[in-house]
């Protein structure tokens, strides 16, 4: 009798959690597949090389799983479990978050499992204390790093390089939204009030495994 | 509502991963993260801050970001070069380090021997490339570099700020949310960012034109008068207009996504019912189009300078072509805003204005056709959640009318396309709130 109200339970769990469409009628259902890994010593170089083969392949509301082609291959079809991360899907798993709300550490996950994470960008503005990302004291040049993001109550992006266009801009790295993809655009979050610099904690330094040298280096002269 | 919704739809993407997938079947171990490329496809995309426009004595640091990174999303290992020479007959010398964070460039040599070649000013031309595991990239070229400029003197105008005390403007256009006859576009964002229309311009006659790139049309009007509308294809929602001093519009295809990816330039007749064929501009992220006389020019990165549309191949200038072989020169830096005019080596009316505030992205530069300039610049605050946008206009080494404008901003637009110089003085901001879009009107008096 335990085990029918187990199954039954499990059952209705399925019918209440899964779209309404056959799961493999959707492109996440065709294409995606669970595979991650705790991972140790990641670097910001790491989550760069991991964001960037998101670019081109498109935008899903709480989606979480992409392909490689630079293409997106459900255009026009939004909350159709289609490809590309949202974009605070595409922050979670860029910096390797774990599923556990407020969990510290490092999880890999494949660019293929459609997974999303507990933080919306509402979250990851106002992280609580525990959480394994904080706010940044202000949003100086001075104080960001690359894959630092900037997130506000409906949308979150992360820095994608360190030098500065002459424009006084950033170059983000999103999921900006259905008619976009996910990939790089020009912005000026960093002036705008409603957006705060958010840091995942935890990052090993570049120069790992080799950091003989130590960080910060200074100026390269040209003579 | 919403945030209910979406946790139901977070419950079915970690439901679905869990329970449809034959995960463990179809799940390949993790790859590493070597440091040099195996199988994978290394690329290679450079980044760097440009000096544009530097003070004689100054140290000059160009910092550069190169990222190498495989088709498998991991890191690959590569070194950067930056060559340089001050002075169109002086030698090259150049520097190499591995790519890595906060790397950086001191160019100042080059600046020094720039300057003691000519009396006031002049200018460096520099090449930034880097390459490994089997990946190269490169801006600029010894036969088409990249430049910047030094001047002996460069005055400073401390401009006065008062937070929170906005400009109210007056309402040139409105156009209310929708899809039909005079109407906008309006994408709702879910967590993303919420579009409408990307971009605008102001014709010689005042007129407004309005992109509406969620529904490929352009809007041209003013006041409360009837829109005309012209039917764009191939525009996007983050598309840039720029309108001609002759009611040519040209219309940007795209102002983001990738670096690679080509740059589409269309052309709009005055009187036209449409655009014509569209002209690549080259590859690159796109900043901004901008018409210099007759020619359309467009902004890019990672070069950070600008191409004409339709030019030869490899001509850039750091600075926004003026027409007469003149340019605006404009860069954010150190938390202040530099402008100059160049021709040739030659800078002329360099100034640096210093705020009291931080300074974000500089949304204007507009030359005051007096040896002045207008500037629109995003000033903010720290840890008081505020943010303004500051007009100045500056002449003489003397802040002649500053004013504060307020961020309304309920769409998203192009990042630099909330600002635009009409006729006559008039400055006009792209906004946006629940009711629809509404471009205002401010006064500059004395500008051109």
């Amino acid at each position: 009798m335990k085990r029918l109200m187990v199954t039954l339970g499990l059952a209705m769990a399925a019918v209440v959690a899964l779209p309404g469409t056959p799961a493999h009628a959707s492109w996440v259902g065709n294409n995606c597949y669970v595979n991650n890994v705790l991972d140790s010593h990641v670097r910001r170089s790491d989550a760069l090389a991991y964001g960037k083969v998101a670019i081109d392949e498109g935008y899903e509301w709480g989606g979480g799983c992409w392909n490689d082609n630079s293409r997106d291959d459900t255009p026009g079809q939004p909350n159709s479990s289609g490809e590309g991360p949202d974009c605070s899907g595409f922050v979670f798993k860029s910096w390797e978050l774990r599923l556990s709300m407020g969990a510290s550490g490092f999880t890999w996950w494949d660019k293929f499992q459609n997974v999303h994470g507990p933080y919306t960008s509402t979250a990851f503005h106002s992280p609580q204390a525990s959480w394994p990302f904080f706010k940044l004291p202000d949003k100086k040049y001075s104080t960001t790093m690359y894959m630092d993001a900037f997130a506000k109550d409906g949308h979150i992006g992360m820095i994608y390089g360190e030098s500065q266009p002459q424009d006084g801009t950033d170059t983000i790295l999103e999921a900006l939204g259905d008619a976009y993809g996910a990939g790089l655009w020009i912005e000026s979050y960093r002036g705008n009030a409603a957006y705060s610099a958010i840091r995942r904690e935890g990052w090993t330094p570049d120069c790992y495994p080799r950091c003989g040298g130590g960080e910060p280096r200074g100026s390269v002269a040209v003579p | 509502m919403r945030g209910g919704r979406f946790v139901g739809v977070l419950a079915a993407t970690v439901a679905f991963g869990t329970l449809v997938v034959p995960g463990a079947a179809r799940a390949a171990a993790r790859p590493g993260r070597p440091d040099t490329v195996g199988e994978a496809r290394a690329v290679i995309q450079l980044f760097y801050s440009p000096p544009v426009l530097v003070r004689a004595g100054e140290r000059v640091d160009l910092p550069v970001d190169a990222a190498c990174v495989t088709s498998a999303g991991t890191v690959c290992r590569a070194d950067v070069t930056v060559s340089a020479r001050g002075g169109g007959g002086a030698r090259w010398t150049s520097a190499m380090a591995r790519a890595g964070a906060s790397l950086r460039f001191d160019v100042s040599a080059a600046a020094r021997r720039a300057l003691a070649a000519e009396e006031w000013s002049g200018s460096v031309e520099f090449t930034v490339s880097a390459s490994g595991s089997g990946a190269s990239a490169s801006l600029g070229t010894r036969t088409g570099p990249l430049t910047f400029y030094v001047v002996k003197s460069m005055p400073t105008v401390r401009v006065p700020v008062a937070f929170g005390h906005a400009a109210r403007g007056s309402t040139a256009l409105f156009v209310p949310w929708g899809s039909g006859p005079g109407r906008a576009g309006l994408a709702l964002g879910l967590e993303s960012a919420t579009l409408g229309p990307s971009s605008f311009d102001v014709d010689a006659d005042g007129r407004v034109w309005l992109l509406d790139g969620l529904h490929h049309r352009l809007l041209v009007g003013a006041g409360s008068g009837p829109l005309a509308s012209v039917v764009v294809g191939g525009t996007s929602p983050d598309s840039e207009i720029a309108v001609g001093p002759h009611g040519t519009a040209y219309v940007m295809s795209s102002v983001g996504g990738r670096l690679d990816r080509p740059v589409h330039v269309l052309r709009v007749p005055p009187g036209s019912g449409g655009a014509s064929a569209a002209v690549t501009a080259g590859r690159g992220l796109p900043v901004r189009l901008a018409v210099a006389g007759s020619m359309p020019f467009v902004h890019m990165l990672p070069s950070d300078e600008w191409t004409q549309v339709g030019g030869p191949n490899g001509q850039m200038t750091p600075g926004r072509p003026l027409g007469g072989g003149e340019q605006l020169l404009s860069v954010v830096r150190d938390g202040a805003v530099r402008l100059g005019t160049a021709h040739g080596n030659t800078v002329r009316d360099a100034v640096e204005l210093v705020f009291p505030a931080n300074v974000g992205d500089l949304q204007l530069a507009a030359p005051d056709g007096a040896g002045g300039y207008v500037v629109v610049v995003h000033l903010w605050r720290d840890g008081r959640d505020a943010d303004q946008y500051q007009v100045v206009h500056v002449s003489g080494g003397r802040v002649m009318q500053t004013f504060a404008v307020a961020r309304r901003d309920f769409a998203r637009t192009a990042a630099l396309s909330a600002f635009r110089l009409g006729p006559n003085g008039s400055l006009f901001q792209l906004t946006s709130s629940p009711d629809g879009v509404r471009v205002l009107r401010y006064r500059i008096g004395g500008a051109a």
